[in-house]
């Protein structure tokens, strides 16, 4: 008889062994009861450990994808529509810094804007435009060029609105004086809403006898933004930005039942904002809410039925707000992948139909640039 | 999970491709298509489909919920910043437990890891499934695997359940864990050997239920 092979039993189980060492196992396997049975009990002990079950706690696996999406970096693609919100911010500092000149404009736009007070305190405006947690206003040198204040300013907003959506419950039961800050903080929670109402803009661009932008809001406001510079090349401003409110969005999609009930509540808020859009006549403010819009739309998480729901019709929207913006395909696309998830996620007929239909349409449509992406996505339905 | 018998001497004969879950279909491909592209719907339903595997994969390497759950996190994290690099019309799911399993082990040897306490509980829970063994045996074979593996090295463990859970085979766990192929042999071959030693009591019962009621 042959050495017992001892070792290589294991990897004869595993069929590993070379063909001459498998031949020489066999054999002895043949003449050796003691290592037949051990090769048996080999087996045994894979199968007895495939049958031990694995758990986690309670609630981990319904909790987990978001908190890897908090921590997913979005790749530096994301970046374009972000430049693009870096002119359209700039565009709006100028009408912040030289508010005279479109004073006049604005007497005709929406009516929000006229219920603003003539007068908007600075104070109230700074708020409005930058309000940067102390932490920023103590860093970064102030020493900003031309198109900084720009960026930190949708910077600072988006901030403000991350910090309004932790406190969400806080904020909305809040009793405050200035409605338009009011109005602008209830939206927040949604995270859809990208665009401030139009009163927020108006106030900022109305008040001519008001002294240039407050000195401490535009300090802080450069300041948030020089923080981010810090951390990113210039062009992924944005992007960090979207990255930090993705955090917040897998935070918050942890209470799926709450973050439903505020989308839900935000849901007529967004309508009216996206109805009042048409109000504004300048371009400018129209792209930044646009962008805004947009952006916010992007890192909105769709963890729940309900939310995806809500998405998918936010994106219907956003492209019927908007067909002609480079950007309406992309929200066409995205109705149709949301509804996709909607339906994955609870398997409602509804959904199924309402996902095809918004499909169908697209592939049907004469301009179909992401035809394939479409495609591929129902290639998922049934 | 599958339980085919383990114990047909033929089955030991074939040499079995590297098995895990059959090729990716193209729902999949696309979805890690679009999650390479930014997507973040379709990474969430990457990490759903695979979370469950990944967890195990990392859970019976470290022993610990709390440290899996840092490799679970960080495997698909690095998983999410790779897919550009990865080939689309390969099976995700290996290549993710084989991250988590490197993450697991590189974990388990770390200095902060060894001054940590040894698991309180075990991760395998006594719980009934459809185990051949019944009852208090059941329960006292599953403590005495669980004991067992604690035994093992982190090593061992990995090399173990990539082979035993994952299926890969040697030449993939050799270069997920960045080890030679003898390597790979010798040690599932003392991992299964120490395991084999500690259940022998049970596996002996286990064996003769199997013969008796035959293929499950």
């Amino acid at each position: 008889m042959s050495s017992h092979p001892a070792e290589r039993l294991s990897a004869f189980l595993d069929g590993e062994l070379s063909a001459t060492d498998r031949a020489q196992v066999e054999s002895h396997l043949r003449e050796c009861p003691a290592c037949a049975q051990e090769l048996e009990e080999l087996a045994a002990v894979d199968a007895f450990a495939r049958e031990v079950p694995v758990q986690a706690p309670d609630g981990y696996f319904e909790a987990l994808p978001a908190r890897v999406r908090a921590r997913v970096r979005r790749p530096a693609r994301i970046p374009r529509p972000a430049l693009w919100a870096v002119a359209a911010a700039a565009a709006v500092m100028a009408v912040v810094v030289t508010p005279v000149v479109l004073q006049h404009e604005r007497s005709v736009m929406a009516p929000a804007a006229q219920a603003v007070p003539e007068g908007p305190a600075p104070a109230t405006l700074a708020a409005s435009i930058a309000p940067a947690p102390p932490a920023f206003a103590q860093s970064g040198d102030g020493s900003a060029q031309p198109l900084r204040p720009a960026k930190s300013e949708v910077h600072g907003r988006l901030q403000e609105r991350e910090e309004a959506d932790k406190p969400a419950e806080n904020v909305l039961s809040k009793k405050q004086t200035n409605t338009a800050d009011q109005a602008f903080r209830r939206d927040a929670p949604a995270a859809a809403p990208a665009a401030p109402p139009p009163a927020t803009v108006a106030a900022a661009a109305t008040p001519a006898a008001a002294p240039p932008v407050p000195a401490a809001a535009s300090r802080a406001a450069v300041a948030g933004f020089e923080e981010a510079r810090t951390s990113a090349p210039e062009p992924k401003v944005m992007a960090e930005t979207v990255e930090a409110q993705t955090a917040a969005a897998g935070e918050r999609a942890r209470d799926e039942a709450g973050a439903d009930a505020r989308k839900e509540r935000a849901r007529p808020a967004e309508r009216k904002l996206a109805a009042g859009s048409g109000a504004f006549s300048h371009p400018d403010d129209r792209a930044l809410m646009t962008e805004k819009r947009y952006e916010a739309l992007l890192t909105r998480p769709a963890t729940s039925v309900a939310q995806a729901r809500a998405l998918r019709d936010a994106w219907d929207l956003f492209a019927h707000d908007f067909p002609a913006d480079a950007r309406a395909d992309e929200a066409r696309v995205r109705a149709i992948e949301a509804g996709v998830q909607a339906w994955t996620l609870g398997r409602d007929p509804g959904d199924l139909a309402a996902v095809r239909a918004r499909g169908l349409a697209y592939l049907e449509a004469e301009n179909a640039p992401q035809a394939a992406r479409v495609r591929a996505a129902l290639a998922a339905l049934p | 999970m599958d339980v085919p018998s383990r114990l047909d001497a033929g089955r030991a004969l074939e040499a079995r491709a590297p098995a895990g879950p059959a090729a990716p279909d193209a729902a999949e491909a696309d979805l890690l298509a679009r999650a390479r592209d930014g997507n973040l719907f379709a990474f969430d339903e990457i990490v759903k489909r695979y979370q469950r595997r990944v967890y195990a994969t990392a859970v019976r390497i470290v022993r610990r919920h709390d440290v899996a759950d840092d490799v679970v996190q960080e495997a698909f994290l690095r998983a999410h910043q790779a897919l550009g690099r990865f080939d689309l019309s390969r099976p995700f799911g290996p290549w993710i437990c084989r991250i988590a399993a490197n993450l697991a082990v590189n974990h388990v040897r770390s200095p902060q890891a060894r001054e940590e306490a040894l698991p309180e509980a075990h991760a395998e829970t006594p719980v009934r499934g459809g185990s051949p063994l019944v009852g208090v045996l059941e329960t006292e074979a599953r403590t005495e695997l669980a004991r067992a593996l604690d035994g093992l090295s982190a090593d061992q463990r990995a090399v173990f359940v990539l082979r035993v859970f994952e299926e890969l085979s040697y030449k993939e766990i050799a270069e997920a864990l960045e080890i030679s192929i003898g390597t790979v042999m010798s040690r599932l071959s003392r991992a299964r050997e120490r395991l084999r030693v500690a259940l022998t009591p049970y596996l002996g019962a286990a064996m003769a239920r199997r013969a008796e009621g035959g293929e499950r």
